[in-house]
């Protein structure tokens, strides 16, 4: 009994080191800020705050990658959440959206937080000051209506 | 069983634009932000063909009809509305909708190449009414 047991955790560990030999796909960073959101649009400091926690690390080309965003099987999982983030909603590139666009991004911002279906929980869970109290949930969505407004009238 | 289908698609409409009208009586100020909203024939009977099925109060497809109304457009606000058309004109860009599956069962509910552009060119033209 105690014999397969170190087989098992023997076994685990050589897949564990195998994996780590996979070839990483991470999507990669950009220091360019000059079409981000929260910039172009002069957003208020509590409310840059709050997106670069809860938002920007899937959702812009400056995501924080901490240390195990380099170890399998973990590594995977964030590569496929900060691809997806970005492909869905780029923050970085908010400034090259034509108006329609604008808004509906604006709209869905308020729906995904105000559901909480977004920061996503297995990111909160990790990153505990991502995690939107009901009153931050409320600056955020009246920010986006407010934008979205302006941006309706012109 | 067909027949019976359009019925109730018509019965819904029907109720639809009856809530509609109680609506627009109760709230005016609402009226006057949907103004811009309208459904050609044309475009209503593409949205029938291909949308409508899943994406009303009825529909049984859960999913759907939560991410996608169009029952209930009418009652959007303009900037909800203009994200809706911004919607339709994303699933049209991508192919996205009908489902594949969908129109396996549902063969006749595909969009020509010529519907898909009528549709698209119609919510751009709305969402461009809506934000001026």
């Amino acid at each position: 009994m105690k014999k397969l047991l170190l087989y098992i955790a023997g076994l685990l560990a050589v897949i564990f080191i195998v994996i780590q030999f996979v070839p990483s796909n991470m999507p990669e960073n950009d220091s360019d800020i000059s079409d981000d959101l929260l910039v172009t649009e002069q957003a208020p400091e509590n409310i840059k705050l709050l997106m670069h926690q809860a938002c920007y690390d899937c959702h812009s080309n400056q995501t924080k990658f901490p240390w195990y965003a380099k170890v399998a099987p973990v590594s995977w999982l964030l590569e496929n959440d900060v691809k997806e983030g970005r492909e869905e909603l780029n923050f970085s590139e908010w400034a090259t959206l034509d108006a329609r666009k604008k808004i509906k991004m604006l709209s869905e911002i308020g729906e995904e937080v105000e559901e909480k279906k977004m920061p996503l929980k297995i990111y909160t869970v990790i990153h505990t000051n991502a995690a939107l109290s009901a009153e931050e949930i409320e600056l955020i969505n009246d920010w986006t209506v407010k934008l979205s407004d302006q941006i309706m009238e012109n | 069983m067909a027949r019976s289908g359009i019925l109730f698609v018509l019965c819904a409409f029907a109720i639809a634009a009856f809530t509609q009208k109680i609506k627009s009586k109760s709230a005016p100020g609402t009226l006057a932000d949907s103004t811009a909203y309208a459904v050609p024939e044309n475009i209503q009977s593409i949205i029938d063909k291909s949308c409508y099925d899943c994406h009303n109060g009825e529909s049984k497809n859960l999913k759907a009809k939560t991410k996608f109304r169009f029952d209930k457009m009418h009652e959007l606000d303009t900037k909800k509305m203009v994200s809706k058309l911004d919607e339709i004109i994303e699933v049209v860009d991508e192919l996205e909708m009908p489902p594949k599956k969908f129109v396996e069962k549902n063969p006749d509910a595909q969009p020509s190449d010529e519907e898909y552009a009528m549709l698209k060119a119609w919510a751009e033209e709305q969402a461009k009414l809506l934000m001026n």
